[in-house]
């Protein structure tokens, strides 16, 4: 069984190793240093073939001369040598106390996840599990709109889709439900679904009912060619579906679409029965939802509660791959707290095992506490500040953008001290970021040269030069989703301040500005969540650059009129081209090319990833974590026997 | 009697009908609801596509026009997020906040008229300063910040009531106290300040000389007198009640209307929107129709003024 938090530390950047390299540049450049010296007893013989036609005396003078340059110049090689060899030393020396912290660091964790891993044999397999969930779907039908924002409390749990993510990008992956391929021609696309697997209500899965559920989502189903489902975007590349046998389905595509397999069997594309939703209709679904997930729904009061129930037939086991493990506790009800802080009360009143999505300030309530413990999972995404570029004249002054020059966007990096902020207004488990993906992503982009680590001198040295001093912009800051963003926010902005810039922050409501942005209605600098990718993930920018700041992005600046700046052209090319790209190591190279120059560009100021924070009584043990943005999955909770 | 009746009916419906058209115009200034439940990777056409579907695309004033039609018949159109009918949507949650307004209501008369009249009858003792204190810390406080501290004494610490949730009775005691606390001060403080006011005229002494035993003279006599003043803002209170609960039912999970509107507004849900303010409008109406008629049965001055 994997563990998170252990995987965490494996892909994590070892700072020995920095230190190392850093310790090994140093002793470079010591030796070109004394290469240079080398050069200097060339000239030495070259002088000494001249001095043969001097006079003695000039020639004894002369030696002595070169005599006591010579030592001079030994004496300064033995300083350089002995300075070279103590800062070898020193760093060594730092790389082995990081390196023994790291070991120390290790072995807690060990001993911790081996203390849950004995732990798992306690687990009690009729347990019910109740999760205080701060939203509640209005529908259970996962393909409508209502329906799909239900995935803690009825999604993950009732449906399976098709497909999983192991590395940011949805795969094929053994021991699923199916597998997919591309034709040859790129004509189609074709899924085989396994064998023997039923929905909850015994109806098969088969190649008949999956051709169905894309029909129905598309409109096309002809038991109510009116259905409407909020997925239908989704499947718009979607051609004919023809069954191929009775476990086969060819969808045809017209031009190849690259991302057929998570639009067709992501996360969202959840599968449902054929026979029962055209013999019930699709109201009666949307009441009483029949799946082929690890929970089958038992009852829903509406905004109040969801219960649901091992399925025992379900298709794999708790050591299956990926997303697809059987559950554990026998029960699974969802309460539904829209207020956080009677969310935390149920738990601290015992009427909840585990309270979902809290914020720091809840959070810190139960730390360091014998009865709670808190669980941080990370988010897949990464807050940072957007930054139009693509304009070439400010659309509020009407004069020069600023952000054209990017030594101003450089001065905007270097001027924000994200660790300071998460170690001292967050919770200090978040990521600081250096790019659009986070900090585990291999190969890591902090390996870039020149990270824009916290340094105001700088900032305010490069917004001089370029003669931005009191710049005035605007932030605009979607507020009401992310985690404690009225506290980090003023702090971003302070530090901006503080090196010449002056910033306002427009707190907005999150759906407008949403809606403001995508609709590239925020001209100025505005706050997102972009990219998403798994921690360690071979081929994680895949998916992260979907939603980075580009032309056909959701939230961007940028507009396909825009005036381009010549590296970003560079980088929007890089970026269509591996969208397109079927051949994922290379899609994965040119996202890469594609960051190191949005980075040295810096085309926006990362931030970092926040986490998602959840309370627990101490019997619940969590270790699985998937890198989806769907938190903590309720399937793999473990509640010990009393 | 129907004379004055019919007038104000037909005020009435007027009323609803501006209020009814402002929440129209007013849903449609929030935002676009598509682009709040679209996928991310919607296109343009997918987007136009939805919005067509909603009626969205249309002229205003055919939009509202076809919106005023359903009125009429009670069709309000399907939740855009559910996709369930927005009267089922609204109608299966009222009761449960007719319920919890009722139980505030009665909270609000059961405690505040009683103290309100025993602080008047004993002004300036302590069980007056301890009402009037009583009714300043309750005014003062935030509804929402009330209902944490008691779920925190009585679900955390104490254990005695369930933190949320629509259950049995001991799932009502804490949202009904919730939102009764600024009505019961009010009341109290509005009964006090009536009985003082009627315990100083000449016909209580009078009653009060004619022998007449205390409680008559309270019940029958000074407190009938002034209700009639406290009449109109329990109606009020009643109406703000219902309307004024969804902050009282955010935090105590209480599933009724208030917290599907609340939510509805942050989704941008039109249909669900409309039908809840309607029915708050209503609501208001009817309870200020009633409040009227009571006039006639508690005051005979204007019963007579009527009549003739």
């Amino acid at each position: 069984m994997s563990r998170h938090w252990t995987k965490l530390r494996r892909t994590k950047l070892s700072r020995r190793s920095l230190l190392s390299a850093s310790a090994r540049a140093g002793v470079g450049a010591a030796g070109l240093a004394l290469v240079g010296c080398g050069g200097d007893d060339d000239d030495d013989q070259q002088q000494q073939t001249v001095a043969q036609a001097q006079p003695e005396q000039q020639q004894e003078q002369q030696a002595m001369q070169q005599q006591q340059q010579q030592q001079a110049m030994q004496e300064q090689q033995a300083q350089q040598q002995q300075a070279m060899q103590q800062q070898e030393q020193q760093a060594e020396q730092q790389a082995q106390q990081v390196e023994q912290q790291e070991q120390q660091q290790q072995e807690e964790l060990d001993r911790a996840t081996a203390q849950e891993e004995a732990e798992v044999s306690e687990v009690d397999l009729d347990a019910e599990i109740i999760v205080g969930y701060g939203s509640f779907p209005p529908t259970l039908d996962i393909t409508t709109a209502g329906g799909g924002g239900g995935q803690g409390a009825s999604n993950n749990l009732h449906f399976a889709a098709l497909a999983a993510y192991n590395s940011g990008r949805v795969i094929q992956s053994e021991g699923g439900f199916g597998d997919w391929e591309f034709a040859e021609d790129l004509s189609s696309f074709i899924w085989r679904v396994k064998e023997g697997v039923t929905f909850h209500n015994g109806e098969p899965l088969n190649a008949e009912s999956i051709q169905f559920y894309w029909e129905r989502i598309l409109g096309r189903a002809e038991y109510n060619p009116d259905f409407e489902s909020s997925l239908r975007a989704r499947a718009g590349w979607m051609g004919d579906i023809s069954i191929v046998d009775e476990q086969t389905v060819s969808i045809a595509m017209d031009p190849p679409f690259v991302d057929a397999p998570e639009q067709s069997g992501g996360i969202n594309f959840g599968l449902l029965p054929k026979q029962y939703i055209i013999d019930n209709g699709d109201e009666h679904f949307a009441n009483n939802p029949i799946g082929c997930g690890a929970y089958q729904f038992m009852s829903w009061i509406p905004d109040q509660e969801i219960r649901s129930q091992r399925f025992e037939n379900f298709a794999f086991d708790h050591d299956a791959p990926f997303q697809w493990k059987a559950g554990w506790a026998k029960y699974i009800t969802g309460r539904y707290f829209p207020e956080e802080q009677a969310r935390a009360a149920a738990l601290e009143a015992g009427e909840v095992d585990i309270a979902y999505r809290i914020s720091p300030d809840v959070a810190a309530q139960f730390e360091d506490r014998d009865d709670f413990k808190v669980i941080a999972l990370p988010d897949v995404r990464v807050m940072a500040l957007e930054l139009p570029v693509n304009q070439s004249l400010d659309p509020i002054t009407g004069e020069e953008n600023p952000w054209r020059d990017v030594r101003v966007r450089q001065a905007a990096n270097y001027a924000i001290d994200a660790d300071a902020i998460i170690e001292n207004l967050l919770t200090g488990t978040e990521e600081r970021a250096y790019s659009p993906f986070p900090a585990g992503y291999d190969p890591p982009i902090g390996n870039l040269p020149g990270q824009y680590n916290y340094d105001p001198d700088k900032a305010r040295a490069l917004l001089e030069e370029a003669g931005q001093i009191g710049f005035a912009f605007t932030i605009t800051l979607p507020t009401g989703l992310w985690t404690a963003d009225r506290i980090w926010m003023p702090a971003v902005q302070q530090m901006l301040n503080d090196v010449g810039f002056q910033v306002e922050v427009d707190y907005a409501d999150f759906g407008n500005s949403l809606s403001l942005i995508r609709n590239n209605e925020v001209p100025n600098p505005f706050v997102f969540n972009q990219a998403g990718v798994s921690s360690g993930a071979p081929l994680g920018p895949a998916f992260a650059y979907r939603l980075v700041t580009t032309v056909g992005s959701p939230y961007s600046h940028a507009q396909e009129t825009d005036d381009f700046l010549p590296e970003f052209e560079a980088f929007q090319a890089l970026i269509d081209e591996a969208n397109a790209e079927f051949d994922l190591q290379r899609a994965n190279d040119l996202y890469y090319e594609a960051a190191v120059i949005s980075y040295e560009n810096a085309f926006q100021v990362p931030l970092f990833g926040l986490p998602h924070l959840y309370a627990v009584t101490p019997q619940i043990l969590y270790n699985e974590y998937y890198d989806t943005s769907t938190g903590l999955n309720a399937i793999y909770a473990q509640k010990l026997k009393a | 009697m129907a004379a004055h009746l019919i007038p104000r009916l037909l005020q009435s419906i007027a009323v609803v009908f501006v209020v009814v058209s402002l929440v129209f115009v007013g849903s449609r200034l929030i935002g676009d609801p598509i682009e709040a439940y679209a996928a991310r990777n919607a296109t343009e056409e997918a987007i136009e596509a939805q919005r067509d579907r909603l009626g969205l695309l249309d002229p205003m004033i055919v939009q509202y026009g076809n919106f005023l039609w359903g009125v009429l018949n009670l069709d309000f159109g399907d939740s855009i997020f559910s996709e369930q009918p927005a009267w089922d949507e609204v109608s299966s949650r009222m009761w449960a906040t007719v319920q919890l307004s009722l139980a505030a209501f009665v909270l609000i008369l059961a405690v505040g008229v009683p103290v309100g009249v025993l602080a008047a009858i004993r002004r300036g003792s302590i069980p007056d300063l301890i009402a009037r204190l009583f009714a300043l810390v309750s005014q003062a406080m935030p509804n929402f910040w009330l209902g944490l501290v008691l779920i925190f004494i009585f679900a955390v610490q104490l254990g005695w009531l369930p933190t949320s949730g629509k259950g049995g009775f001991e799932n009502l005691i804490l949202p009904a106290i919730t939102l009764a606390g600024f009505g019961m001060a009010a009341t109290m403080r509005l009964t006090r300040s009536g009985m003082l006011e009627v315990l100083s005229n000449d016909y209580i002494r009078t009653a009060q000389a004619k022998g007449l035993a205390q409680r008559t003279v309270i019940v029958r006599h000074a407190l009938r007198n002034a209700l009639l003043g406290l009449v109109t803002f329990l109606g009020i209170t009643l109406a703000q009640l219902l309307a004024g609960s969804i902050i009282v039912e955010v935090v105590f999970a209480w599933p009724g209307v208030g917290r599907l509107i609340f939510r509805s507004i942050s989704l941008r849900d039109f249909p669900l929107i409309q039908v809840g303010v309607l029915l708050i409008a209503v609501w208001f109406v009817v309870i200020n129709i009633l409040v009227d008629l009571s006039y006639n049965f508690l005051d005979p001055r204007i019963r007579v003024g009527s009549d003739a």
